[in-house]
C-alpha cells in the first residue's frame, strides 16, 4: 500500500522566557494508507505536540510533513483533529448544523438538502441519527465525541488525528466508542492517528502501537492481533504486556511512579 | 407570565409611592407633580414627545451602529495583530474615562452646528465599552473551538465572524447594553448643555425647554419616555436576542 503521511526529521522546541522545552526530536514515520496507528507514551512526552504538528497547529522547528508527497504547513481539511476536551464543538450550531458547516466549507454536496443527507449518513455512523436538532448542551459527553467523529469524517479526510478522545468518558462509554471507532475506520477506510495513554486502547484500536519517550519514538510495535480484541486473550495480553514493559523501563530510569502501574493494577482486576 | 404579573407589581408600587410623596404636601406641587399630572401631560404632548424621540432614535441609531462597526472592527484587528492590541488598549485607557460631553465643544468646532457632533460625540462615548466588550469575549473564546475551526479551514476574518463572534455573543451584548446607556447619555447631556442646534432637537432638548419654562410634569413627560424606550430596548430587543441566542445555545449561565 501507498505511504499516506511521511514525517521526517520532525522536531518541535517550544521557546519559552526561562528556558527552551525540546517537545520534540527528530521524529520520523511513515504512515500507510488505512493504518490506524496508536500513539502511547508518559505525560508530556510530546504526544499532543506530534499531532498539533501534523494538524498544522503547531509550526515544526525541523523537520517536514509530507501528505501525498506533497508538504504541509498550515491546518487543511485533509487532516481532521478530534480533540479531548467535550467543548469542541460549535454551541450555536445545531448537532446537524455542526456537521453541515464544514461541509459547506468543504463545498461538499451541490445545496442544503444535499448537505443535510450527508450529515445524516454520517450521524447514523456514530449512531446518532435522530440528534440531529439538538444543540450542543444537550449531549452527553459520549455523544458530544461521536458529533465530532461524524464532524471531521464528513469532509472525507486524508487522515483522522484523535489526541485521547475518550481520555474524560468514562470506562463504559469510552468501551463503547472504541467498538464504534473500529467500525468507522472498517467502513470508511480512514488512516487514523490516535492518541492515548491507556495501554489497553492502545492494542485494542490499532494496526501498530508508536511508543513515545520524551520527544522521541522509543519503538513502533506492530499489532495485528485479530478481531475482535478480547483483552483476556493470551496474545492481547502478551501485547499488552510488551508495550507496558517498554513503557515501564522508562519509569525506572527516572525513578518516578506513574499512574500507568496503578492503572494496571485495575486492568489486571477485571 | 409570573415574571410578568411581578413586573407590573413592582411598577405599580413605584407609582403609588411617587403618589403618596406628591400627595403629602411634603413638596411643592410645581417642583413634584402628581402621577396623573405627568401622566397627562405625556398624553397631552405626546405628538411632540413621540417626534422628539423619533428625532433621538434616529440619532442613537446612527451614533451607535458606527460605533458598533468600528469597535468590531478594532476589537477583530486587535485579536490579530499584537501592535494594533497595545495601541488600541493605550488608546482605551486614555479615551474611555473621557465623558463624551467634555469633547461636545470640540466637535462643535469640528464639525459644526447641526446633528453631526451629537451623532460623534454619541458614537464616541458607545466606543471605548463597545471595543472593551467585544475584546474581551474575542479573547475568552474557548482555545478548542478556535483551533477547530482553523483545523475546518477557516482563517483570518472568516475565523472571526464564524466562530469568535458567535462565541463572544454573552460579551458583545452586555457591551451593547453598556454602549446603549452611554449613547443616551451623551445624547441627553449635550442637547441639554448646549441646547439644540437650529430649531430642531431630540429629547434632550425638549426636557431643556420644559425646564426653561418652568413646566416640571413636562420635565416627567420626557424622562417618561426615556425610561419607557429604554424598558422596551432592554424587555423587547436585547431580551428577545439573547432568547434567540445564548440563552437557546446555554453558552450563558441565567
Ligand atoms: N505551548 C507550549 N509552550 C511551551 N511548552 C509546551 C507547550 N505545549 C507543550 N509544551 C511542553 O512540551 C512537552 C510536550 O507536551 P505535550 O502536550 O505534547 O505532551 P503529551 O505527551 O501530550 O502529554 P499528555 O499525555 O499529558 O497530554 C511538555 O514538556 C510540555 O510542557
Ligand atoms: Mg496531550
Amino acid at each position: 500500500m501507498d505511504i499516506l503521511l511521511e514525517i521526517k526529521n520532525l522536531s518541535k522546541i517550544y521557546k519559552t522566557p526561562k528556558k527552551d522545552i525540546v517537545a520534540l526530536n527528530d521524529i520520523n514515520l511513515q504512515v500507510k494508507e488505512k493504518e490506524f496507528v496508536t500513539v502511547i507514551g508518559p505525560s508530556g512526552c510530546g504526544k499532543s505536540t506530534f499531532l498539533r504538528c501534523i494538524a498544522g497547529l503547531e509550526k515544526p522547528s525541523k523537520g517536514e510533513i509530507r501528505i501525498n508527497g506533497t508538504c504541509v504547513k498550515y491546518p487543511g481539511r485533509d487532516r481532521m483533529m478530534v480533540f479531548q476536551g467535550l467543548d469542541q464543538l460549535f454551541p450555536w450550531l445545531t448537532v446537524l448544523d455542526n456537521i453541515t458547516y464544514p461541509l459547506k466549507l468543504a463545498k461538499r454536496g451541490k445545496n442544503k438538502a444535499e448537505r443535510k443527507e450527508i450529515a445524516n449518513y454520517f450521524l447514523k455512523l456514530v449512531s446518532l441519527e435522530g440528534a440531529g436538532h439538538l444543540y450542543p448542551y444537550q449531549l452527553s459527553g459520549g455523544m458530544k465525541q461521536r458529533v465530532a467523529i461524524a464532524r471531521a469524517l464528513s469532509v472525507c479526510p486524508k487522515v483522522l488525528l484523535m489526541d485521547e478522545p475518550f481520555g474524560s468518558l468514562d470506562a463504559l462509554t469510552r468501551d463503547n466508542l472504541q467498538k464504534h471507532l473500529i467500525k468507522i475506520w472498517k467502513e470508511t477506510g480512514v488512516t487514523i492517528i490516535f492518541v492515548t495513554h491507556n495501554i489497553e486502547e492502545a492494542v485494542i484500536l490499532s494496526t501498530r502501537i508508536a511508543v513515545f519517550s520524551t520527544g522521541v519514538i522509543k519503538e513502533i510495535i506492530e499489532n495485528h492481533l485479530i478481531w475482535p480484541r478480547i483483552p483476556e486473550n493470551p496474545s492481547f495480553v502478551a501485547q499488552w504486556e510488551k508495550v507496558y514493559s517498554l513503557l515501564q523501563d522508562k519509569i525506572e530510569k527516572k525513578e518516578i511512579t506513574n499512574p500507568l502501574i496503578s492503572e494496571r493494577k485495575v486492568n489486571l482486576a477485571f | 407570565m409570573k415574571k410578568l404579573f411581578r413586573y407590573c407589581l413592582f411598577v405599580a408600587s413605584l407609582i403609588l409611592i411617587w403618589e403618596c410623596l406628591a400627595r403629602s404636601g411634603m413638596y411643592p406641587e410645581y417642583l413634584f407633580p402628581s402621577t396623573g399630572k405627568i401622566f397627562y401631560t405625556f398624553i397631552q404632548d405626546s405628538s411632540e414627545i413621540l417626534l422628539r424621540a423619533r428625532y433621538s432614535l434616529t440619532l442613537i441609531f446612527l451614533g451607535l451602529g458606527s460605533a458598533v462597526v468600528g469597535a468590531v472592527i478594532l476589537a477583530g484587528a486587535s485579536i490579530s495583530s499584537k501592535m494594533v492590541s497595545e495601541a488600541v488598549t493605550t488608546l482605551m485607557a486614555i479615551m474611555h474615562p473621557l465623558p463624551g460631553i467634555a469633547l461636545f465643544p470640540i466637535a462643535l468646532l469640528w464639525f459644526g452646528i447641526g446633528n453631526k457632533p451629537i451623532v460623534i460625540i454619541i458614537a464616541f462615548s458607545a466606543l471605548w465599552p463597545l471595543i472593551a466588550n467585544i475584546y474581551n469575549g474575542l479573547r475568552s473564546v474557548p482555545v478548542t473551538q478556535l483551533e477547530a475551526g482553523k483545523i475546518l479551514g477557516l482563517s483570518g476574518s472568516r475565523l472571526i465572524f464564524s466562530v469568535m463572534i458567535p462565541a463572544a455573543l454573552p460579551n458583545i451584548i452586555t457591551g451593547l447594553r453598556v454602549g446603549w446607556a452611554r449613547a443616551w447619555q451623551a445624547l441627553v447631556a449635550a442637547e441639554m448643555v448646549f441646547g439644540a442646534s437650529g430649531g430642531e432637537g431630540g429629547l434632550g432638548w425638549l426636557l431643556y425647554k420644559r425646564r426653561f419654562m418652568m413646566q416640571t410634569p413636562g420635565v416627567f413627560a420626557g424622562l417618561l419616555i426615556i425610561i419607557i424606550i429604554g424598558i422596551i430596548m432592554e424587555n423587547a430587543i436585547l431580551a428577545t436576542v439573547e432568547n434567540q441566542t445564548i440563552r437557546k445555545w446555554k453558552t450563558t449561565i441565567d
